[in-house]
């Protein structure tokens, strides 16, 4: 632990200041130098899970909902078929 | 002599002279410090501008309950904690990508061969062991370290920097010690 000792002062890059400078030139135009630089698309992959999720949602649902409406119909052509074949009515 | 309160009132009203004069007064100081957190000259050099924006920016309200001195110190080492978590996250999220990504660029490992270019010829394989070992410190404890031990501050100084008192600086340090004793311990009993 006893490396640092002695430790030297390192001078601060000669042209700081006139980036600092950029910078603040920057920030009065309106634009913030970190988008400047690299735009930002981190949030596209957010997007694109959410989409995901709501989609695959929407389709268990759809699906669901034209099952159930299936059985309903096929429950009704069923009870005519049995009345129709009813031999004791027909008596 | 330089009057930092008078330098800060005329950056509150927007003089850029001014903030020349606080820059050349602090930058080394505030360099030193970023370099230690970052480990990285470019990173270091991104956030001394950030600093010096920050503080053009928000100099304004600044109410001098503290010193100018301790100010600028806790406006650099809130950007270097934050830079920190970060590039944390980052790596985290870099790994997670990497799973469904081949051509993942996002992780980027940490320099491990980081030697501060301050430390003596004769240490710089010690000291590159001791920055290394500071990076597993929490961050109370790293910022203590640091601007105890690296930066050379006195605990009075620092208390006021990190908002504590004297005494649990004091045992920051300690337990700092303790801890970077143990992970040191790690490369010296191989």
């Amino acid at each position: 632990m006893g490396s640092i000792e002695g430790l030297e002062r390192v001078k601060a890059p000669q042209d700081g200041f006139q980036k600092v400078q950029q910078k603040l030139t920057k920030q009065r135009q309106g634009l913030r130098p970190s988008e400047l630089q690299q735009p930002n698309h981190s949030w596209m992959k957010v997007a694109a899970v959410i989409a995901l999720v709501v989609c695959s949602n929407i389709w268990v649902v759809t699906n669901y909902l034209k099952s159930d409406s299936q059985t309903l119909a096929e429950s009704g052509v069923y009870s005519q078929v049995t009345t129709d074949f009813n031999l004791y009515e027909n008596d | 002599m330089f009057d930092e309160k008078q330098c800060l009132q005329d950056i509150a009203r927007g003089s850029e002279a001014a903030l020349e004069r606080l820059y050349n007064h602090y930058s080394d100081r505030v360099f030193n410090t970023l370099i230690s957190y970052t480990k990285s000259y470019e990173d270091a050099e991104e956030l001394l501008q950030d600093v010096f924006v920050t503080i053009y920016n928000t100099a304004s309200g600044f109410q001098f309950n503290s010193s100018v001195s301790t100010w600028v110190y806790r406006i650099a080492v809130n950007k270097s904690l934050d830079f920190l978590r970060k590039k944390k996250s980052k790596k985290r999220f870099g790994i997670f990508t990497s799973l469904y990504m081949k051509d993942s660029a996002e992780i980027k490992y940490e320099p491990s061969d980081f030697v501060h270019p301050g430390v003596e010829l004769e240490n710089k394989e010690n000291a590159k062991l001791l920055f290394q070992a500071i990076d597993t410190l929490v961050e109370s404890q790293k910022t203590a370290y640091i601007l105890t031990q690296v930066e050379g501050l006195a605990q009075k100084e620092v208390a006021e920097i990190m908002d504590k008192s004297q005494k649990s600086v004091e045992s920051l340090v300690k337990r700092a010690k303790v801890n970077l004793k143990q992970e040191l311990e790690k490369y010296f009993s191989e």
